[in-house]
């Protein structure tokens, strides 16, 4: 009968060594815990599954109050993991479902910002423009350029070249520079490059100088990154002067190139003898 | 004294047979079990959540293995665990429905970004 007593007090006493908490069970218990902390509340503080948290705390309580079998306790373990597993789904599922509700919201957003920064867009390329159109009207007048109906004509006197001579003087290849930074500015428009001589001389002669100090021009002016295929040229010779050849002064202003713009973007600049 | 093993036995049995006359079989549970198994089937967990389905269900069978032995103390923690199983399987299928149609989103709104910006081409058809 000894034997059967002490069976009898040796299953109640495992049974009680087995519901003392051990420092196993506590690192156990505070690993969930930790897990659960980590859930309670997103990075800006919102709670996104307050009930499912606060469930697997509930269920985390039991285990640290346990009072039971070993077996029991193991269950607890279980069931406390699953409801921490359950809490996380549902904290992503609702942080997901925010991002798909606040979408429309952000969609208008980028909308705003792009059309914000389109109309910034638009306002500076219109300043930029009526930047440029001062800009021309400037160098317009640098150049004393005029307005007429066959376009913009700008006149390089006879103090660009030597009498006689059809080479540029190194003086007035600045000036030539300054018009075709001018011309690379308007790219579309076309150049009549035209050559006057005063009356001294033959025909001939001052016809062939007329058209060599032209193409002299034209040949700065590509050297300068004028497009060549945008330019004419042509030799008038001593005809259409803008003096009297009678004096030296007259002499001085008819010997000269006009650089003729066109109006129109691609537009040819006509010819003085188809205007009149 | 001789001992007999009876006398070991005798207890054991003893303890086991009281447990077992007083426990109700968990109908009620195992009801429930297996409604949330289904349930966890229909939202289509088999697809989103498979390893947890199956977990819910090997429980369930577990259990119904052991109710009908009328093993009913075993049943319980069985049910429970099949249970809480199945609304894990269920909550990860909704999270992940979720998740997907987030990710979408997000892709859209990144196009949507990319096309809106000054001086993009514009091909698709989203300021309706």
């Amino acid at each position: 009968m000894k034997i059967l007593t002490a069976v009898c007090i040796m299953i109640p006493m495992l049974w009680l060594a087995g519901c003392a908490t051990t420092p196993n069970q506590n690192s156990r218990i505070n690993e969930l815990q930790q897990q659960i902390n980590e859930l309670d509340s997103g990075p800006d503080g919102k709670q996104y599954a307050p009930i499912a948290v606060r469930e697997a705390q509930e269920s985390l309580d039991k285990l640290k109050n346990f009072k039971g079998k070993d077996e029991q306790y193991e269950h607890q373990v279980f069931l406390t993991e699953k409801r921490i597993e359950i809490a996380r789904e549902m904290v992503t599922q609702k942080q997901a479902e925010e991002t798909v509700a606040t979408a429309e919201l952000r969609r208008k957003d980028i909308l705003l910002d792009a059309a914000q920064q389109e109309s910034a867009q638009a306002r500076n390329l219109a300043a930029t423009m009526a930047g440029r159109a001062q800009e021309l009207e400037r160098q317009v007048t640098d150049l004393q350029a005029e307005e007429t109906e066959r376009g913009l004509v700008l006149t390089l006197g006879a103090v660009l070249f030597e009498t006689s001579k059809a080479n540029l003087q190194s003086g007035a290849q600045r000036t030539v520079q300054k018009v075709a930074d001018f011309l690379n500015q308007y790219p579309e428009r076309n150049i009549l490059i035209e050559g006057f001589t005063d009356s001294q001389g033959g025909d001939d002669y001052n016809h062939q100088l007329s058209e060599d100090r032209a193409k002299a021009v034209r040949d700065e002016l590509v050297k300068n990154g004028v497009d060549a295929g945008r330019i004419d040229i042509h030799g008038y010779g001593e005809q259409y002067p803008v003096a009297s050849n009678d004096n030296a002064a007259g002499r001085q202003q008819n010997r000269r190139v006009e650089i003729v713009i066109s109006k129109e973007n691609g537009a040819d600049v006509s010819d003085r003898t188809s205007m009149r | 004294m001789k001992i007999h093993p009876f006398h070991l036995i005798a207890p054991a049995v003893l303890v086991l047979a009281s447990a077992c006359s007083t426990v109700q079989p968990p109908t009620t549970l195992l009801t429930q079990a297996q409604e949330r198994v289904r349930q966890a089937e229909s939202v289509g967990a088999e697809e989103s959540a498979p390893l947890v389905l199956r977990e819910a269900q090997q429980y369930l069978s577990e259990a119904e293995k052991s109710m009908q032995k009328e093993h009913f103390e075993e049943a319980r923690p069985l049910l429970e665990k099949s249970l809480i199983s199945s609304e894990l399987a269920i909550a990860r299928t909704g999270s992940q429905k979720a998740q997907k149609a987030a990710e979408e989103i997000e892709k859209n709104l990144d196009l949507l970004r990319r096309e809106a910006a000054p001086g993009a081409n514009r091909t698709s058809n989203l300021y309706q």
